[in-house]
């Protein structure tokens, strides 16, 4: 307005002839008035156009803030659906390479009923039974170690007695030495191979560092051969000092467990046939042993 | 209590057992509730209705259980016993007291337990470090929970009325 009103009497004082001071004067006068309306006027603005943004910049923020916390949470999940695809596929990679056993994939009834009421004793719940081919005694494995037996089958479900409970025996060897041992559990959930020959052929049957395998043999704890179980980082003399005890770290993580495989039948176990009984040596080479065979 | 509603707190305390105690677990150590329930009974109620809680809690764990049956029914029937032998020492019945014999409780149902797991074949070493890795967590878990499972099963004893008149044990 101020503009508009001084360039309209600058118009009107160079048409009047002889007002020329006049004008001068007027223009001299106005002229810091528009500056100072001017900068006013810009301030103004400024003010307008940077509240006006600060409140776009807030919803903008807010908005960018939703959108950060949906892709934490989203990757989240993603974190757990790659985990599990990882899991799933290290399950069905140990599953291809097992040809000799017969498989069926369980995920475990959530980690909460993971052990016994009491916590001395070591059990699962797993979402398979009877109505999925699972029958008491099957043993039950993932792909990085063995994780226990099943003991009670029912028709949609299956408890799983760990091979860290105190009550469970697990047949096994030790890979270096080939020397075997039964595996036991404990109140503490420690495992400890007990019952390893001192030192055959003069070298010790076991030392720190051993990987430990199910062996297949031993009727009361069968199971499948070559199952990892962990490895040796104790070693001990027994208490009758007849054998030594070797003290195993387990493969696998007993509480967070998330999928299972329930071996529900197996190959049978071929043994060396230097192994075998005279009588029982087939005049080939043997395919099986007496007395393995299915599980479950 | 009567049978009907003992039944419907055994069921409550199993079920809870199962499915809440374990996701209350704190380095592998989660609380025993029908253990903590039946001393806090015992406490309340007097040892006849105590024994029957930790007998039929353990009944029910039993049949939710890999192992053998009597394998919480007879620890929990032995710590109830004893804790119904420590209530009769005193006349006072509070929280502390409770509190003191949750402790007993859960010692005495341990031992129990570890001598039954021998007997059925399993493999139990006695050592000093079992009682710090075994015993010590699961005490400390039942006295958290006892802050728990205490008030409303006093609110309840209340309800139901004062406790029968027993001979001592």
């Amino acid at each position: 307005m101020a503009l508009t009103l001084f360039g309209i009497s600058t118009a009107f004082v160079q048409r009047v002839e002889g007002i020329a001071p006049v004008a001068g004067a007027l223009a001299r006068v106005l002229a810091p008035v528009d500056a100072v309306l001017r900068g006013a006027t810009g301030l103004v603005g400024g003010a307008v156009v940077r509240w006006q943004d600060a409140g776009e910049l807030a919803e903008t923020v807010e908005r960018l803030e939703q959108h950060v916390a949906e892709l934490e949470v989203n990757n989240a999940k993603l974190g757990d659906v790659t985990r599990e695809n990882e899991a799933l596929r290290a399950l069905a990679g140990f599953r291809r390479e097992r040809i000799d056993l017969d498989l069926i994939g369980a995920s475990i009834q959530g980690m909460a009923i993971a052990r016994e009421p009491g916590g001395l004793l070591h059990a699962l719940w797993l979402d398979v039974g009877i109505a999925d081919g699972v029958a008491e005694g099957d043993p039950v494995t993932t792909n990085r170690g063995l994780v226990g037996r099943v003991v009670r089958a029912h028709g949609q479900s299956s408890q799983v007695r760990l091979i860290s409970d105190p009550l469970a025996r697990v047949g096994v060897r030790i890979e270096r030495t080939q020397s075997t041992g039964i595996l036991v559990g404990s109140p503490s959930g420690e495992l400890t191979v007990r019952y390893l020959p001192r030192d055959p052929d003069g070298a010790p049957s076991v030392a720190v560092g051993d990987l430990v395998f199910t062996s297949g043999l031993a009727d009361a704890t069968h199971y499948p051969q070559m199952l990892p179980i962990g490895q040796v980082i104790e070693v001990r003399q027994s208490d009758e000092r007849t054998s030594l005890e070797a003290v195993v770290w387990p493969h696998v993580d007993f509480n967070a467990l998330a999928q299972v495989l329930v071996v529900t039948d197996w190959d049978p176990i071929a043994l060396p046939v230097e192994a075998l009984p005279a009588d029982a040596q087939p005049p080939s080479a043997p395919d099986a042993a007496p007395g393995a065979g299915t599980g479950g | 209590m009567g049978p009907y509603a003992t039944g419907a707190l055994l069921i409550v305390l199993a079920v809870a057992q199962l499915t809440l105690a374990p996701r209350a677990a704190l380095d592998g150590a989660f609380p025993s509730l029908p253990l903590l329930a039946a001393v806090c009974w015992t406490v309340l109620r007097g040892p006849r209705e105590g024994l029957v809680l930790a007998i039929g809690g353990g009944l029910a764990l039993d049949l939710a259980s890999s192992a053998p049956i009597g394998m919480y029914s007879l620890p929990f029937g032995a710590a109830a016993v004893v804790v119904s032998g420590g209530r009769a020492l005193t006349n006072a019945r509070g929280m502390l007291l409770t509190a003191g014999l949750v402790v007993v409780a859960t010692a005495a149902a341990m031992a129990v337990q570890l001598g039954l797991i021998a007997a059925a074949g399993g493999h139990v070493v006695f050592e000093a470090r079992a009682v710090w890795e075994l015993f010590v967590p699961a005490a400390a878990m039942n006295l958290i929970w006892l802050a728990v499972v205490y008030p409303p099963l006093r609110r309840l004893a209340k309800r139901i009325g004062g406790p029968r008149l027993e001979w001592g044990l």
